[in-house]
């Protein structure tokens, strides 16, 4: 799964950690999340699309073999 | 799901488990070497190696200091492979108990065995944390392999435990 989490962190301006303190998981999660080596669950995308103030399926982007 | 994942104590707990589990393995060798009472009370020196695997089992059972869920889905799928270890580990000490040096399968053995994959287990888990593997988050390679992996692992040790009543038969006659 593709994810713009970096991009909307640049347009934000916050780093990893920022972001983290925000969502309430540790740095390393985030990191984990933008190389889309982790899923994130429904609840903590919800989070994030919040933070953003923009939609799951903005940030989140399914990819062929999804 | 994540109410199965959670652990059973406090992150400070942790650092504080591991350090008296060192603090017993140390007291445990310097113990057993110098002094002959000790050396001889092999209740003794069982009862400081459950301390250290009491431990050490305290460590793993503790959270992170930031509890996700990615460290939850961390510490589960490390235990999966703890627990695989265990059993092949286990198995194959108990095959060769009595050969290679190894003494006959008795509980300071097992409590050996435990605290191999505990240390093994911990160090898993700090590595995981650091470098998030990929390999950990995958979801569809697991229960196959891992349902291969107990399977072999059984037919192997059935296959060699009717080998051994085998000859053993054969011998007697």
């Amino acid at each position: 799964m593709k994810n713009l989490i970096k991009v909307e962190r640049a347009r934000k301006n916050i780093t990893q950690g920022d972001l983290a303190d925000a969502l309430q998981v540790s740095r390393q999660t985030i990191n984990a999340i933008e190389n889309a080596k982790f899923v994130p669950s429904t609840v903590l995308s919800f989070k994030m699309a919040r933070y953003f103030g923009c939609k799951v399926d903005e940030l989140f982007e399914l990819e062929e073999e999804d | 799901m994540e109410k199965y994942l959670t652990a059973m104590f406090d992150y400070r707990v942790k650092k504080q488990a591991i350090i008296l589990s060192i603090i017993f393995f140390i007291v445990d060798k310097l113990t057993y070497i110098n002094n002959d009472w000790y050396a001889n009370s092999y209740s003794n020196h069982i009862f400081f190696n459950y301390l250290i695997v009491l431990g050490l089992l305290t460590a793993i059972g503790s959270k992170d200091k930031i509890d996700d869920e990615r460290s939850r889905l961390i510490r589960y799928s490390i235990l999966k492979n703890s627990i695989a270890l265990f059993v092949v580990i286990f198995g194959i000490t108990a095959l060769f108990s009595g050969q290679f040096g190894i003494k006959s399968l008795s509980m300071i053995t097992i409590l050996y065995c435990l605290q191999g994959i505990l240390v093994i287990h911990i160090l898993s888990l700090f590595l995981a944390n650091k470098y998030n593997p990929a390999w950990l988050f995958k979801e569809t390679t697991s229960p196959k392999d891992y349902n291969n992996l107990m399977i072999g692992f059984f037919y192997g040790m059935y296959a060699i435990s009717a080998f051994l009543i085998a000859m053993s038969f054969f011998i007697k006659k």
